[in-house]
């Protein structure tokens, strides 16, 4: 067991041996990371958009979230196959139940960001015509973004962190790689495993922050709340 | 008189018949307001906080409803408009513009535009040629909001509200956000405008002294939202209706009143002048001035050779009593010195005595010219009666030729 912490060099032979099986491995850990984003994504502005609009009743929604969010990751993979039918190796139990996560997250950026809307250019939206639908779309809706993408970030990041786990029920992901590096100890794994989750971390949040800068020209240099 | 005529054919009048309003929560932001908006004047209402001059204002594009009376626009009841193109159709102003920040100059311009679906080419020439008009660089045109400054971005709002042309501009406290002068720049920037374009204006404020400056008409509202006196800005100084008007407009209204008259006829006299202030006679003001003629200080009748400040000068061709007397009280030796821009040379003193000697003589003037003209309108009435008598009188005639 202290043999594997003690031997501290990398066996750059293991990593040239199974370089294909470690890309794919990663490919398949940034997907089952990223998907669960874009579909969070796509469900919480709408949903956001809903709870905002119950005024108060909001903050108590919006803690319900927060509960949802403290369910260990773990307990929700395993329940995971009895609430969808699925197989309980079936990759989509571990994208559901970060999908879950993702919103419980994402709702409160959406929220919080169409809260930062200030109420004067809401008004002055209506004021000069803007019927509600095209103002939340055109106005709104831009305007929370800042704040939408902060929450992104956190988000995708916490599940490239997350996915690991669910090497437990035996999924194929970078976490294969602690996997197997605990049961032969051997430590080239491990380190590898964890330098391209964090890599995969970086590159997911750098891209993010190059899609704001793109699509929000006009909150450069600003602080998103 | 072109204005009287614009307004009897209608493109513009706004009018409140006997609108109240009381929220849900049992506030009375207004009640029982019957006014009338005049086409193409500048109304400004005007009152303290709690007055309801908001509610007001959000009545006539309505974003708040009355909850009883009615306002026409040009006789239509607004109710019978959908709101959103009753809105397209009047601008909107508010404090720092209420611009969207997440768009460019050019296209908070275009906003309105482009709702109404204008051409893209044809949204972003008017836009630039709004730009010039509100006297901003076209080189902002690509800029966010918050790279502006105050006062750039209180011309957009304005520009934004002028897109797509519209009779009617609603103007919420329009230039409070930012600081006096700016203001002041504001304000003649925006009278300018108005000169060339002749809209129908509701704007509120709750600086009196901005109501009396920007206002063709002014309405004063009190706390509880009833209408305390609505006329000119000198029939308010003149004639305030009650003690809540009369406290409104401050203790310095006789002060203030001086703004509306033209220091053009005030008499200049000549004093001393000489170019070495230690040439000076004592016993006499003199005053110090250079090779141009342009005024520098007054000699100091105490101290041979020494200069005093000379005070504010004011332009007799431009300026009103209001500065000729401010420039006489600030003046060391008592004596307002006329500097007219386009000479810019000193052209002669006038004393505050003889300016409050110019003032007792032009309100005894304005009096006459207000008994004149009630004369005047009693006998065109008559002779408008007595035309529509002839008149039926010739009908009769060809009736009775007919038969």
């Amino acid at each position: 067991m202290i043999d594997w912490v003690t031997n501290r060099s990398l066996d750059w032979n293991w990593l040239g041996r199974n370089a294909g099986m470690i890309g794919s491995l990663t490919l398949e850990h940034a997907i089952l990371a990223v998907v669960p984003v874009l579909v969070a994504f796509a469900v919480s502005i709408p949903l956001g958009y809903l709870v905002f609009r119950t005024g108060r009743a909001a903050n108590s929604v919006l803690a319900l979230f927060g509960v949802i969010y403290s369910i260990p990751s773990l307990a929700l993979f395993v329940a995971m196959p009895a609430f969808l039918g699925t197989k309980i190796l079936s990759p989509i139990n571990i994208a559901v139940a970060l999908a879950i996560y993702s919103v419980a997250l994402l709702v409160r950026s959406v929220v919080d960001g169409l809260r930062s809307v200030p109420s004067s250019v809401k008004q002055s939206a209506s004021a000069v015509g803007y019927g509600g639908l095209r103002r939340f779309m055109t106005v709104e809706l831009p305007l929370a973004m800042p704040v939408v993408f902060a929450g992104l970030r956190v988000v995708t990041v916490s599940n490239i962190a997350l996915v690991s786990v669910g090497v437990l029920i035996g999924l194929g992901s970078l976490g294969q790689l602690f996997d197997t590096g605990f049961n032969r100890n051997f430590y080239t794994p491990i380190v590898v495993g964890l330098v391209l989750t964090v890599v995969l971390a970086l590159i997911a949040d750098a891209v993010i922050l190059l899609i704001q800068r793109g699509t929000l020209p006009w909150a450069r240099g600003r602080r998103a709340a | 008189m072109a204005c009287e005529r614009l307004s009897t054919d209608g493109v513009g009048v706004i009018e409140f018949e006997s609108v109240s309003k009381t929220f849900r929560d049992g506030t009375t932001a207004v009640v029982d307001l019957t006014l009338t908006v005049p086409s193409d004047q500048i109304t400004v209402i005007v009152g303290p906080s709690g007055c309801g001059k908001t509610t007001t204002l959000r009545m006539i594009n309505r974003m708040i409803e009355p909850t009883s009376g009615r306002i026409l626009w040009d006789g239509t009841p607004l109710h019978s408009k959908k709101k959103t193109t009753l809105r397209r159709q009047m601008g909107y102003v508010i404090q720092s513009g209420g611009l969207f920040p997440h768009r460019t100059v050019l296209d908070n311009v275009g906003t309105v535009p482009g709702l109404l679906g204008w051409d893209k080419s044809k949204t972003r020439q008017r836009s630039i040629e709004l730009l010039d008009s509100v006297g901003l660089d076209r080189a902002l045109a690509d800029r966010y909001p918050a790279q502006l400054s105050g006062g750039q971005q209180q011309r957009v709002g304005v520009a934004r509200a002028l897109a797509a042309d519209p009779m009617v501009m609603l103007m919420d406290e329009p230039f409070s956000a930012v600081d006096p002068v700016v203001r002041a720049e504001l304000h003649e920037f925006f009278l300018g405008l108005q000169r060339q374009l002749s809209k129908t204006i509701v704007l509120i404020t709750h600086d009196i002294d901005e109501a009396i400056k920007l206002g063709d008409q002014v309405a004063i509202l009190r706390v509880g939202g009833t209408l305390a006196q609505v006329g000119t800005p000198q029939q308010l100084l003149d004639e305030p209706a009650d003690a809540f008007v009369e406290g409104f407009v401050g203790r310095d209204r006789g002060y203030r009143a001086l703004s509306f008259s033209s220091a053009a006829n005030l008499p200049l006299k000549r004093v001393t002048a000489v170019r070495d202030p230690s040439l000076a006679r004592p016993g006499e003001p003199t005053l110090v001035v250079d090779a141009d003629a342009r005024p520098l200080g007054w000699a100091d009748a105490e101290r041979p050779g020494q200069v005093f400040q000379l005070g504010a000068t004011f332009d007799p061709e431009q300026d009103t009593l209001r500065a000729a007397l401010d420039s006489a009280l600030t003046s060391p030796v008592g004596l307002a010195v006329a500097v007219p821009t386009a000479t810019d040379r000193y052209a002669g003193v006038v004393s505050a005595a003889d300016i409050l000697a110019q003032v007792t003589q032009s309100r005894a003037a304005l009096a006459e010219t207000l008994s004149i003209r009630e004369v005047e309108a009693e006998q065109s009435t008559s002779e408008s009666s007595a035309e529509v008598s002839s008149s039926r009188s010739a009908e009769d005639d060809n009736a009775m030729r007919a038969s």
